[in-house]
C-alpha cells in the first residue's frame, strides 16, 4: 500500500512537472578550458520562443547563464550586442531571406527589452544596440552560480502584411574574465537606467586568449626593471672595484 | 704594437663582452618577468550567438468542387450551355494554408457577360445557391464569413453546394455568360477579436 502511494504521488509530481513546462529556455554555460562556452539549443539560436511573432503579440525568452568552470575562484560574464554590416554578415538561415537593409528595416518595427535578473539594460526597437552597444556586466558568478536574461519582442499590432514570413538576427557576444581572488561576487550592474557601464573586460575576442591584466603588466614591467636595476648596480660596483 | 697596447684591446674586447651579456641578460631577465606575470593575469574569452527572430503569415485558398455523375466529388468545371432552370453542383470551400491561424469571409459576386459583352451585376433570384448558413454568416454586405477560426491546412465546411439558375429570365441573357466569382480574404486570429465578425483588418471593400 505504502509502494502503491508513494508511485502515484511520483506520477503525481511527474504530471505536474510536465504541465509547467510551457517555454523553452536556453541555456549559456561557461564551461573554461577548451569548450569556453557551452550553449543550447546548439546551434546557437538562443530565441527559441521568439518564432512565428504575430501583430500584436509580446513574446519572451528566458536565458539562464551560468558559470560551470571549476578552474577559476569566479567569473565575470558579459554581453553586448554585434550589429551587421560587412564586417559582420548574416547566417545563412536569415541570408537567404534578407539584405541587412531588409533585415533592419523590419527589426525596427520591433520592440525589445532585455532584463538582467529582473533590471532593464536593454529598450529600443530591435535594429538599434542602444545599452549593448559596449559589454555589460550580466554578473560576477563563482562555480555554479548564475543570472537569468530575458529577452521580450514587442510586435506592433498595426505590423503590415509586407512583414509576414520575415527573419531577423540579433548576434549577442557574451565574454567571460575569469580570475582568481579572495573577493566576493559583485553585484551586476542593471536597474531603471540602461547603464553605459565601464564594467569592461580587457579584450573581447572570439576563442581563447591569454591576455594581460592592466595591473599584471605594471607589476611585472616594475619587477623586472628592478631586478636589472640591480644588476646594473651589481656590476657597476664590481667594475668599480 | 707593444704588449701594453695589446693587453689593453683585450682589456677592452673583454669589458665590452661583459657588457653585451649584461645587456643580453637584463634583457632576457624582463621578458621572463613579463611572462610570469602573464600566466598569472587573467583569462578572457568570447562567443558569439546567432539569434532569430521570425513573424508568422496568413494564407488561404478556395477550393471548388462538384458531384459528378457517379456521385464522387471531382474538381469543378465551368458549365456550358445552361439553361433557365437549371441547377448545377458548385462546392466552393476555403483551406488555411499558411501557419498562422485565421478568421475568413467570402465576397459573392454575381455577373453576366451579355451577347454584345456588356458586363452587368445579377441579382441573387437570378442566380441563386443554397447558401449554408448553420457555418456561415451573411454579412449583409456581399461578404459570408465563417464562424469558426481556421488553424493551418484546415478546411471550412462549404459556403453552398448548387448554384440554381431562375426559370423565368429575361431574353436580355439569352447567350450570356454567367459569372459567379467568390474571393475569399482572411486575418489573423491571434490579438484579433474573440470571433469573426468582431476581427479588424480586413482589406478595405
Amino acid at each position: 500500500m505504502k509502494k502503491f502511494a508513494i508511485i502515484i504521488l511520483l506520477l503525481c509530481l511527474v504530471f505536474f512537472c510536465v504541465g509547467e513546462t510551457t517555454a523553452t529556455d536556453s541555456v549559456v554555460r561557461f564551461e573554461g578550458g577548451a569548450e569556453n562556452f557551452v550553449f543550447l539549443p546548439d546551434d546557437t539560436d538562443l530565441f527559441v520562443d521568439l518564432k512565428d511573432a504575430m501583430p500584436g503579440d509580446v513574446l519572451s525568452q528566458t536565458i539562464n547563464v551560468t558559470n560551470n568552470s571549476s578552474e577559476y575562484d569566479a567569473v565575470k560574464i558579459f554581453l553586448r550586442i554585434e550589429p551587421h554590416d560587412e564586417d559582420n554578415l548574416l547566417s545563412p538561415e536569415v541570408a537567404g531571406s534578407e539584405t541587412i537593409a531588409s533585415m533592419q528595416d523590419y527589426l525596427a518595427q520591433l520592440t525589445m527589452k532585455i532584463y538582467n535578473n529582473g533590471n532593464l539594460i536593454y529598450n529600443s526597437s530591435a535594429d538599434k544596440t542602444s545599452g549593448l552597444t559596449e559589454n555589460v556586466l550580466l554578473g560576477k558568478f563563482a562555480n555554479g552560480e548564475g543570472g537569468e536574461l530575458e529577452v521580450k519582442i514587442e510586435v506592433p499590432i498595426s505590423l503590415g502584411s509586407e512583414y509576414m514570413h520575415r527573419k531577423g538576427e540579433i548576434d549577442f557576444v557574451f565574454t567571460a574574465e575569469e580570475f582568481t581572488g579572495d573577493d566576493e561576487p559583485d553585484e551586476p550592474t542593471g536597474g531603471d537606467d540602461i547603464p553605459d557601464t565601464d564594467e569592461t573586460p580587457d579584450a573581447a575576442n572570439t576563442g581563447r586568449n591569454s591576455m594581460v591584466s592592466d595591473g599584471a603588466v605594471a607589476g611585472s614591467l616594475i619587477g623586472a626593471v628592478v631586478v636589472a636595476s640591480i644588476i646594473v648596480f651589481a656590476f657597476t660596483r664590481r667594475q668599480k672595484q | 704594437m707593444d704588449s701594453f697596447c695589446l693587453s689593453m684591446i683585450a682589456r677592452k674586447g673583454n669589458k665590452m663582452n661583459k657588457q653585451k651579456l649584461i645587456i643580453i641578460g637584463t634583457i632576457l631577465l624582463v621578458m621572463v618577468g613579463i611572462v610570469i606575470g602573464g600566466t598569472s593575469a587573467y583569462f578572457t574569452s568570447s562567443e558569439t550567438t546567432h539569434n532569430i527572430i521570425t513573424s508568422s503569415g496568413v494564407g488561404v485558398e478556395i477550393v471548388e468542387g462538384r458531384v459528378d455523375e457517379h456521385g464522387e466529388v471531382v474538381p469543378f468545371e465551368n458549365i456550358v450551355n445552361a439553361l433557365p432552370g437549371d441547377t448545377f453542383s458548385k462546392i466552393p470551400r476555403v483551406i488555411n494554408v499558411d501557419d498562422g491561424e485565421v478568421w475568413v469571409r467570402i465576397k459573392v459576386e454575381r455577373t453576366a457577360k451579355l451577347k454584345d459583352d456588356t458586363v452587368v451585376d445579377v441579382d441573387n433570384e437570378l442566380l441563386s445557391a443554397d447558401y449554408n448558413d448553420t457555418n456561415w454568416i451573411d454579412g449583409g454586405n456581399g461578404y459570408y464569413y465563417y464562424k469558426n477560426a481556421l488553424l493551418k491546412n484546415e478546411t471550412t465546411e462549404p459556403l453552398f453546394t448548387e448554384v440554381h439558375i431562375a426559370d423565368n429570365m429575361s431574353s436580355v441573357y439569352k447567350s450570356a455568360t454567367f459569372n459567379l466569382s467568390l474571393t475569399v480574404e482572411a486575418v489573423q486570429v491571434a490579438n484579433n477579436g474573440d470571433s469573426v465578425l468582431t476581427a479588424e483588418g480586413w482589406p478595405e471593400e
